[in-house]
């Protein structure tokens, strides 16, 4: 259940001073204690606790696998403690070890450097005690070097080069015991990185090189000896780990959603949306007012600095279709959903540019087969539309390509194939685009109505005028081209100019209806010569709108014409294995290519001649909180 | 042909926001008036300011901060006209408040003053930060502040520093930020072309030498450093302080150090009271910012020489409004522009 809900920083609404229990005489004592209200701290041992648990798989080179399964099921944080401590003591020897062979390891690289003086004869142990000079070797960066040369005549040390080493110089320095203070503070000013060699057994440079190159290969070889020893012990507890690594995950993750808590000294408050229908359920849920109590506020009530967020609610089939209209835009909390429209159009856009019922099928097999790996939605969204594309394959009687193999085995008389009625299929189109281009003035006109809004609603563009205009438009160029009047076009005409003087004083009259004082928000003169350009795009968005569909026949063309090439290709070689692999590369170029730019076109119609007449999203999708 | 390319919408974007700046008439008119409320009234409805979003609330911290964000913005639109290595360089510029914000943080911390003080003025671009404030804002002394910055590109050099006493520490530390800042600016401006590159080169050289200068001195006289560390600390962009040249000063008594500057090109530095040689090193910039932009059309020069004008700006408004606050008369000498000086 609480998986439905999107949990709202308390404090937000509490800063807004927007946060109500209700007032009433049971509520007295908790508006009483909010005085006193604090945000929720996060728990730091948790990640503690992850770092500790880390370190140990670390050592044991396991990568843990985060798995939701492992996450159901009743949880204790403490218990969980406890389980990471004792699998840290199990393992903590060998942890213990595998540190400090590695940060050794790191130590002996940098004493790499010594092999720039490894040729001096000198017994470095006795060198580094003296009784009245400092030894110290160290690095230092190129330009901290030479700020120390130029001051050379005021530092009381001798400083030596002695060799370079990725990218840092190694200096050795050489000061007088009793400056030992004074050359400290100077050396930390120019970053001075001291090698301490205080714990190893040294001899003469040479030798200690030799001893460390040693040292090396053995801690490399104890850490392959290690790994080998330990992969029984992985294998064995690798379920226990992962189960308790994916527990832990998850109580940081419940952690962050608990910051989101206020909390006083006896109570804890929490906001969070959740989707209308729900309210029942939380009640029983929470259970009767003493122990907690909860109250509801409707979207409209929230302070507008906390914007409402949408939630979108489609059955399974046009579910994926929601991740196309989210890449336009979340519709906003109070706009129609466009996805159940968009789903069924969009399947019905691509079948009929992309219709084939063999490459559909590959389509519905990929969607099915990647849907583990892929993303979820897409493969869902490519299933759908690869059964769109099979349907109008199956009436466009086109098997991979193939026309006539459908026909000839399922024989009927419903085949209609495009590359034999061109202008049909063009003309179907644009009256599919029609009835589309129709629809969308629909819930155009019921989105703004729906916000109150009669200047775009009744006389807009995309409002009954506009629907009224583009119907009059449409009869009139249907007159023209076939000659068959459905309206006199004396009465055409007043409707357009009727409609065309409604356009452009929208704004005035709109005002006027409403009462409003003020009838145009801007100067008149700009309100005007805008209105007329508006006209302009008002005519020509018109015709192209709706001719724009006519790439919907065209790409059902363009399918056909399409592997007809491939089938020439083919012809010519003349040979089977090269009919083969002209029939494999044509599918899949088609399927590949041509898919997507259908893909991208059914996308494109949607986006700029449907949405951009009625829809705004620029809502927020209501994410709930997931663990 | 780079030139117009590179720079015209932003210099023209410039150009106008300098033409809008505040002129001395109105720092004039602003002394005189009598109250906070006068002054945000005048300027929400006479000046640049009244495009600003003014937000609801009525207390001057408030304004502080719409301020700076309004500033901030413009500074924001400066790295969208920009791209490749002046989009970094803007990016390098950017820098340096959060370098103030994180001295802001040292500071409070040693001193163990409250953080709310701080929290409320933070004002950073989220164009441009490394720095996770979130956390910054839960640290309670300097331990968990290094925790918080452990992996930006501060936290080395500082570390250096963590066991130092609190005065000291406060020095070496902002000294350390302000040279991170530095080295980050001057490789960002290698990268400019030449033209571009050698105006500011001069303008960090001396931005460089005033520094130099000032933390000479006051690491001679309150903190007690060594001459030879002072030198190793020191910046070498200087434009008239070269390495012979600083390292002179950094080994002169104070008395003859002052008189040294005194007969420079930063003579100004040390002419008012001693408190004030902050603001005299701003006043000294101030005035100089001119000479960039006089045969530099087409140039880097432009954005750059807004936003240090800009901000001057917001800062000497930032001074009235306090000094109205608290009823200060000598609000005069606290402005970084002198209104009686010709220009």
């Amino acid at each position: 259940m609480l998986e439905r809900c999107e949990f709202v920083d308390t404090f937000l609404e509490i800063d807004d001073g927007d946060f109500s229990i209700g007032i009433s005489e049971e509520n007295a004592d908790e508006i009483l204690d909010m005085e006193d209200i604090v945000p929720h701290k996060e728990n730091k041992e948790i990640e503690q606790v992850i770092q500790e648990f880390e370190t140990t798989l670390g050592s044991l080179k396991y990568t843990p696998k985060v798995d939701t399964a492992h996450m159901r099921g009743l949880h204790n944080f403490e218990q969980m403690t406890d389980e990471v401590e004792k699998m840290s003591c199990k393992f903590a020897v060998l942890t213990e070890e595998v540190t400090q062979i590695e940060s050794r390891i790191k130590e002996l690289e940098q004493y790499k450097v010594l092999e720039s003086i490894k040729n001096i004869d000198i017994d470095l142990e006795k060198l580094l005690n003296m009784d009245h000079f400092t030894v110290k070797l160290g690095f230092l960066t190129r330009e901290k070097a030479k700020r120390i040369s130029q001051n050379y005549d005021n530092i009381k040390a001798l400083v030596l080069h002695a060799g370079t080493f990725e990218e840092k110089e190694f200096y050795i320095i050489v000061s007088p015991k009793s400056l030992d203070v004074e050359m400290g503070r100077i050396l930390r000013s120019t970053d001075f990185v001291e090698i301490n060699l205080e714990d190893e057994h040294y001899e003469t440079p040479g030798k200690l090189v030799e001893a460390i190159k040693n040292e090396k290969i053995e801690c490399e070889n104890r850490l392959v000896e290690i790994e080998t020893m330990t992969q029984k012990d992985i294998s064995e507890n690798s379920e226990e780990f992962d189960r308790l690594y994916s527990m832990l995950i998850m109580e940081r993750k419940i952690d962050k959603v608990r910051t989101k808590v206020a909390v006083t000294e006896n109570l804890a408050y929490l906001s969070a949306w959740v989707p209308a229908e729900d309210i029942e359920l939380l009640h029983e849920l929470f259970g009767p007012p003493p122990q907690t109590l909860v109250t509801f506020k409707k979207s409209e009530e929230v302070s507008s600095r906390i914007p409402t967020p949408t939630f979108l609610k489609n059955n399974w089939f046009f579910k994926p279709f929601e991740m196309l209209v989210n890449m336009y835009g979340t519709p906003m909390h109070n706009e129609t959903d466009p996805t159940f429209f968009f789903g069924i159009t969009y399947m019905i856009l691509f079948g009929a540019m992309f219709g084939d019922l063999g490459q559909g099928l590959v389509i519905v097999l990929a969607g099915l087969l990647l849907r583990k790996k892929f993303s979820p939605e897409f493969c869902g969204i490519l299933t759908r539309i690869g059964i769109g594309s099979m349907f109008f394959g199956f009436i466009y009687d086109s098997f991979f390509g193939y026309e006539h193999v459908i026909s000839r085995v399922v024989p009927l008389s419903i085949y209609f194939r495009p590359i034999d009625n061109i202008n049909l299929v063009l003309i179907y189109a644009i009256v599919i685009g029609i009835v589309l281009v129709y629809i969308s003035y629909l819930y155009s006109i019921v989105n703004k109505l729906r916000l109150r809004d009669i200047e775009e609603g009744v006389f807009g563009r995309n409002g009954i005028n506009g629907l009224i205009l583009l119907t009059a438009l449409l009869m009139l160029v249907y007159g023209m081209f076939v000659g068959d009047q459905i309206l006199p076009i004396i009465v055409l005409e007043i409707v357009i100019l009727v409609s065309v003087v409604l356009l452009l004083v929208k704004q005035p009259l709109s005002n006027k209806l409403l009462g409003h004082q003020r009838l145009i928000d801007e100067a008149p003169s700009a309100y005007y010569v805008e209105g007329v350009f508006n006209l302009f795009e008002t005519f020509l968005g018109m015709i192209s709108n709706t001719a724009s569909f006519i790439r919907v026949g065209a790409f059902a063309l363009n399918h056909v014409g399409l592997f007809i090439a491939f089938h020439t290709l083919a012809e010519m070689i003349g040979t089977t294995t090269g009919n083969i692999a002209m029939f494999l590369l044509g599918n899949v170029i088609i399927i590949a290519l041509e898919g997507l730019v259908v893909f991208i076109q059914g996308l494109r119609l949607f986006y700029y001649e449907l949405f951009s007449k009625y829809y705004s999203g620029d809502g927020i999708l209501f994410t709930p909180d997931k663990i | 042909m780079y030139k117009v390319r590179t720079h015209a919408a932003a210099n023209s974007k410039a150009k106008v926001i300098l033409g809008k700046l505040l002129k001395n008439d109105d720092y004039e008119k602003l002394i005189k008036m009598d109250s906070v409320e006068e002054v945000t009234s005048y300027l929400k409805s006479q000046t640049h300011y009244k495009n600003m979003d003014w937000g609801s609330g009525d207390d001057t911290q408030n304004f502080e901060v719409l301020m700076k964000k309004h500033f901030f913005n413009a500074y924001e639109k400066f790295f969208h006209f920009y791209v490749d290595a002046y989009r970094d360089f803007i990016k390098a510029m950017f820098c340096r408040y959060e370098v103030e914000n994180l001295k802001l943080f040292i500071r409070a911390l040693t001193r163990k003053e409250s953080l709310s003080n701080i929290i409320d003025h933070l004002i950073y671009s989220h164009l441009y930060s490394n720095i996770d404030y979130d956390a910054l804002e839960k640290v309670e002394n300097i331990e968990e502040f290094m925790d918080a910055i452990r992996d930006t590109q501060y936290y080395q050099p500082l570390s250096v520093f963590i066991d130092d006493d609190p005065v000291q520490m406060i020095f070496h530390m902002e000294m350390m930020l302000d040279r991170g800042y530095f080295n980050r600016l001057l490789e960002s401006i290698r990268n400019l072309k030449k033209r571009d590159r050698d105006m500011m080169l001069d303008l960090l050289g001396i931005n460089a030498d005033i520094l130099n200068v000032q933390w000479i001195y006051r690491g001679r006289r309150y903190f007690g450093i060594s001459s030879e560390e002072l030198f190793n600390f020191t910046l070498n962009s200087g434009k008239v302080y070269d390495y012979k040249a600083l390292k002179a000063l950094c080994y002169m008594e104070l008395d003859e150090y002052r008189e040294y500057i005194s007969k420079g090109d930063y003579a100004d530095i040390f002419r008012d009271k001693e408190y004030l040689m902050e603001r005299a090193m701003e006043k000294h910039l101030y005035y100089i910012l001119d000479d960039f932009t006089k045969h530099a059309e087409n140039s880097i020069a432009w954005p750059v020489v807004l936003l240090f004008k800009f901000e001057y700006e917001i800062r000497d408004l930032f001074t009235i409004i306090e000094a109205k606050k608290y009823d200060m008369e000598n609000i005069h000498e606290l402005l970084i522009r002198d209104l009686g000086r010709a220009r």
